[in-house]
């Protein structure tokens, strides 16, 4: 019986969990190295240095808020 | 005039479990955001609400699953539909009693299941559909969560592993604002609908709603998403103690794991129709996120009571779901019996809530 599940859609179900949790852990941890060096850097007088990690964090913002955007667009769309 | 006031205690009922499993899972939500304190209680239980009313919106194809592929629409009546709920509603306060995160979806699939088996035999439940929309994703959805969080978390100390812990634990609660929204609107997504799709069952039951080709009506939707609102606002802190700081004493990398694992594991499951546990969800969310960074971090115990309880959560409201529709029938197949029922509930609901309150608050003795 169990053979009949819609094995399409727990695979999908799988597939795209895992990729998504990765994504978002990613840019966001990312996002909290970029801020915190950032942070330590400029204080420190490193401003090039600083910048870099910011440009970083920034890319950590952008690719979280991208994705949020994505998930609610999909859901929306059914 | 029987079968309206049939419906309209079916209706209401309804709304009360969306209630009850509003605040009965607003731990699912909240509980990390608040036990990382990335959140005041108050503050998070209010954006909890926001955005469950929002999310039950936003998507319909639970409500389809609910409505249609696990009992035959065809061969349950409202009376049918009430018991279920009363079997959803009696295990949703026992285990929210118990302080356990059971599944208020499974409750009330199970409930429906049970009193329909009562009522029309083992026909009238879709094994398959049951199967294949409820079971596999319930055994599936926790270890995906469990999987998803692990490596979720050991990416992030990786990565953040020799920053200073302050700094890097304020930037996660500024991170566990976002997961612990987008998990509030998974919630939401997946939730609500299931009420919606309880009320459509009872319409159509009723002949309001032909049996294939509906559409959940704007009144319904509202309705349960005012619902769902109002418990998640009323908050179900007994719960939220259990998953936010007794099956793990979590950092905020951790919640912010968790949280984001079951966010992206609900808002999938919603978008492709399955009817999932978000509590079921979260717990392996946290028991993953806890696990990954040393096994003995997750308190086994608390994590086999809540197993436990998601073992017995389909049996055990089908039970009492069945036992609702026997009773109503012991009155006939009027309204008395939904009325006799829904009372007896109700009081004894009451007696149980007085005689806790009671407890608490003792009686000051009369000194003579």
């Amino acid at each position: 019986m169990i053979a009949s599940v819609a094995v399409q859609d727990l695979l999908e179900l799988a597939g795209v969990s895992l990729v998504a949790t990765i994504a978002l852990s990613l840019a966001a941890s990312v996002c909290v190295l970029g801020v915190t060096r950032a942070t330590e850097l400029r204080r420190s007088g490193h401003a090039v240095a600083a910048g870099g990690y910011a440009a970083l964090a920034l890319s950590g913002v952008l690719v979280v808020t991208a994705g949020v955007v994505f998930a609610i667009f999909v859901i929306v769309n059914g | 005039m029987d079968g309206d006031l049939i419906l309209a205690i079916v209706v209401v009922t309804a709304l009360a479990f969306d209630f009850t499993n509003g605040f009965h899972d607003t731990a699912n939500a909240i509980a990390t955001t608040v036990s990382t304190r990335a959140m005041s209680p108050r503050a998070a239980v209010l954006m909890a609400a926001v955005l469950n009313f929002v999310g039950a919106f936003i998507s319909l194809q639970v409500a389809a699953t609910v409505a249609g592929g696990i009992v035959d629409a065809g061969a349950i009546t409202t009376t049918v539909v009430f018991a279920g709920l009363i079997g959803a509603i009696a295990w949703n306060l026992a285990t929210w009693w118990a302080g356990l995160p059971s599944s208020s979806s499974h409750a009330l699939i199970g409930g429906v299941a049970g009193a329909a088996f009562v009522a029309a035999g083992p026909s009238a439940v879709n094994g398959q559909g049951l199967i294949d929309k409820v079971i596999v994703p319930a055994l599936v959805a926790p270890v995906l969560a469990f999987c998803a969080a692990g490596i979720a978390i050991l990416i992030a100390y990786r990565i953040i592993g020799r920053l200073r812990p302050g700094p890097v634990a304020r930037g996660y609660r500024y991170g566990q604002l976002v997961s612990g929204s987008m998990f509030a609107l998974a919630h939401g997504t997946n939730d609500a609908q299931k009420t919606m799709g309880i009320i459509t069952l009872a319409l159509i039951a009723h002949g309001n709603l032909p049996a294939t080709g509906f559409d959940v009506p704007t009144w319904v939707i509202v309705t349960s998403a005012t619902a769902i609102a109002l418990g998640t606002y009323i908050g179900g802190w007994r719960i939220i103690r259990t998953v936010g700081s007794r099956i793990i004493k979590m950092d905020s990398a951790q919640g912010f794991s968790a949280q984001g694992a079951g966010a992206a594991v609900v808002l999938t499951a919603t978008h492709l129709g399955f009817p999932l546990s978000t509590t079921h969800v979260i717990s392996g969310g946290v028991m993953g996120a806890g696990a990954a960074k040393r096994l003995s971090a997750v308190r086994w115990g608390v994590a086999g009571n809540i197993a436990v309880a998601w073992c017995l959560t389909l049996p055990c409201s089908a039970a009492i779901g069945g036992l609702a529709y026997g009773a109503t029938r012991i009155f006939g197949t009027g309204a008395l019996g939904p009325v006799v029922v829904a009372l007896s509930v109700v009081g004894l609901i009451a007696a149980a809530f007085g005689r806790r309150s009671q407890a608490r608050h003792p009686l000051p003795t009369v000194e003579a």
